[in-house]
């Protein structure tokens, strides 16, 4: 069973429910695909044993074979090649989204691949649980190749828990898509709502069961039941505002690794999503 | 004219509260919302939609049916896994994944691809009580757009050129992407909004690490700041270092939570030593970096 832990909004709680939850349903898996600013492991505190870098295909002008003809660049859907006629031909990392079509449409079969670093895929273990995170390189801007990348790395014969990027924007749609079931974690403020909301055109979309953690349940509005209700979305937890969580979270311990009670409960929360799947 | 940005790196630390205050405090602005993925600059500021437009970024391709031989040949050549074979054998390409590149298109025998523009959102000009609000709206599913921030920046700073305005303030998005290097190519300051926990200051070092690219004048504000009084005081050493000044720390208060909640800044509830705590965010970024004296 893959379970993705997604909000549309950031900071409502997801990391602290998809390592909570992995720490209650272990032996699992956990999965960071929130590459631009992966925390899961802060929480979780594996030490890193293995790490593989993780690259797209750039491609590379041979100049020799080059004729300046023109047919990569105006190829491009990205304008991302420049050509310096009579000087150099090169494609601009920043811009190269490794399509390959430059490479296809080159008559002088001047143009080859090489690999281009784009970020980490970081590998451990602790309390149970197989880690796998993407780690974005500071710079590059789209999240989106990275976050593919993953479900590769699933390890096999594990149940799996990805924690997903904030938004509903595609690097969500991507850690979406393998899942059985997606947590929503979200809180009741109109800015839980107004994100919670977009990220369930994506699951509606993607056809997907879902389930609500309400997170600081007990502040701001009720509107987030009557949505529930409206929808028909089963609320599967609430968790209170607690300067405690709050502390012990700041530290880097998640609630079920620093409370028994939190750990049943978050126990209690895998066995309704297994119900719901079901 | 100067643009401010207000950036985080985590979500959820308080870049929206910081500028709800900002936005009632500061004289002569134009507010852009850079999070297009997730606008809630609007949930605050009480905005009057005054236009909207249709924004289209890039192209889809799409697959006819009736030309398609099933060759398979798109599929095999699309790097974005975007080409999808249905249960009947049809070919048809997933507008989430594709991102244009019109690779299907060149390897189809066929003929049977072609490219479509792509509606990706709205742009949106709202009046608010505080000024004009440049807002977006991505349709969810979208890629993250940086053009689509960059042209709401421009935008603002039309705005604010033609009204003579000093400032125009953005609200940033989270992470570390496009949209967040959009909202900080070309800007002249970043207040970044950290709170005292390690996957926030994790998320604030990678952030002010983009931003230290682009030669931007950064301050730091602490929310929360009382939920770990070392680690805050790990932030200060960290700014210190850096060279970086502390603006403002703001202690957990669930008054103002419970005001944002309410969709009212923190500002509004009256109490005169919390928002002095937001003026100072302004006055010691501005005395540190743009004061002419």
């Amino acid at each position: 069973m893959i379970v993705s832990v997604a909000s549309g909004k950031g900071g409502t709680g997801k990391t602290t429910v998809a390592v909570s939850l992995a720490i209650s349903a272990a032996p699992i898996a956990l999965v960071d695909s929130d590459v631009e600013e992966p925390n899961a492991n802060i929480l979780l505190r594996a030490d890193h044993s293995t790490s593989r870098k993780a690259s797209l295909p750039f491609p590379v002008i041979d100049m020799k074979k080059c004729d300046f003809c023109e047919k990569c660049s105006d190829f491009c859907a990205y304008n991302g090649i420049v050509v310096l006629k009579g000087l150099k031909v090169f494609a601009v990392p920043e811009i190269c989204k490794s399509c390959g079509g430059c490479k296809i449409v080159c008559p002088q079969d001047a143009i080859s691949e090489e690999p281009r670093d784009i970020g980490y895929i970081k590998f451990g273990e602790r309390l149970g649980i197989q880690i796998v995170e993407g780690e974005l390189n500071i710079g590059e801007s789209s999240s989106t190749p990275l976050v593919r990348m993953l479900p590769d790395y699933f390890p096999s014969g594990r149940d799996v828990i990805v924690d997903c990027p904030p938004g509903a924007a595609h690097p969500t749609v991507e850690s979406l898509r393998a899942a059985d079931f997606v947590l929503l974690v979200t809180e009741p403020t109109p800015f839980g709502i107004h994100d919670l909301e977009e990220a369930l055109v994506i699951t509606d979309e993607l056809n997907k069961k879902v389930g609500l953690v309400v997170n600081r349940a007990d502040i701001g509005t009720s509107d987030i039941e009557n949505l529930a209700i409206e929808r028909n979305i089963p609320i599967l937890m609430r968790i209170p505002f607690s300067t405690d969580i709050a502390e012990h979270y700041s530290r880097g311990h998640s609630p079920a690794e620093f409370s028994e009670y939190w750990r049943e409960q978050f126990a209690l929360l895998w066995q309704k999503i297994e119900e719901q799947v079901r | 004219m100067k643009q401010i940005v207000i950036i985080s790196g985590k979500g959820g630390t308080g870049k929206t509260t910081v500028i709800s205050a900002l936005a009632r405090l500061v004289p002569d602005k134009v507010l852009v919302d850079a999070d297009v993925d997730a606008a809630n600059l609007e949930i605050v500021t009480s905005p009057e939609l005054e236009s909207s437009e249709i924004y289209t970024e890039g192209e889809i391709a799409v697959i006819s049916d009736d030309k398609c031989i099933r060759c398979d040949i798109c599929r095999q050549n699309c790097r974005f896994d975007s080409i999808i074979v249905g249960d009947d054998g049809s070919y048809s390409v997933d507008e989430h994944g594709c991102e244009g590149c019109r690779v299907c298109k060149l390897v189809c025998p066929a003929d049977a691809v072609e490219m479509q523009v792509m509606e990706s959102g709205f742009v949106k000009k709202s009046k608010t009580p505080y000024g004009m609000l440049f807002h977006g709206e991505l349709s969810a599913g979208r890629d993250n757009s940086g053009k689509m921030v960059t042209y709401l920046r421009e935008l603002g700073v039309e705005e604010a050129q033609k009204n003579n305005f000093d400032w125009v303030l953005i609200d940033g998005a989270p992470g570390i992407g496009c949209q967040v290097i959009a909202s900080l190519t070309g800007v002249d300051g970043a207040i970044v909004v950290s709170e005292p926990t390690l996957s926030a200051i994790h998320d604030l070092k990678r952030v002010v690490e983009l931003a230290s690219h682009f030669h931007i004048k950064i301050g730091v504000v602490i929310n929360k700041s009382d939920i770990n009084l070392s680690l805050t005081r790990e932030i200060h050493r960290w700014a210190d270092e850096n060279k970086m000044p502390l603006l403002e720390q703001i202690p957990l208060d669930k008054r103002i939570v419970n005001a944002m909640a309410e969709r009212k800044s923190p500002v509004e509830i009256g109490d005169d030593a919390l928002t002095k705590l937001y003026e100072n965010i302004w006055n010691n970024f501005i005395e540190t970096y743009f004061s002419h004296h």
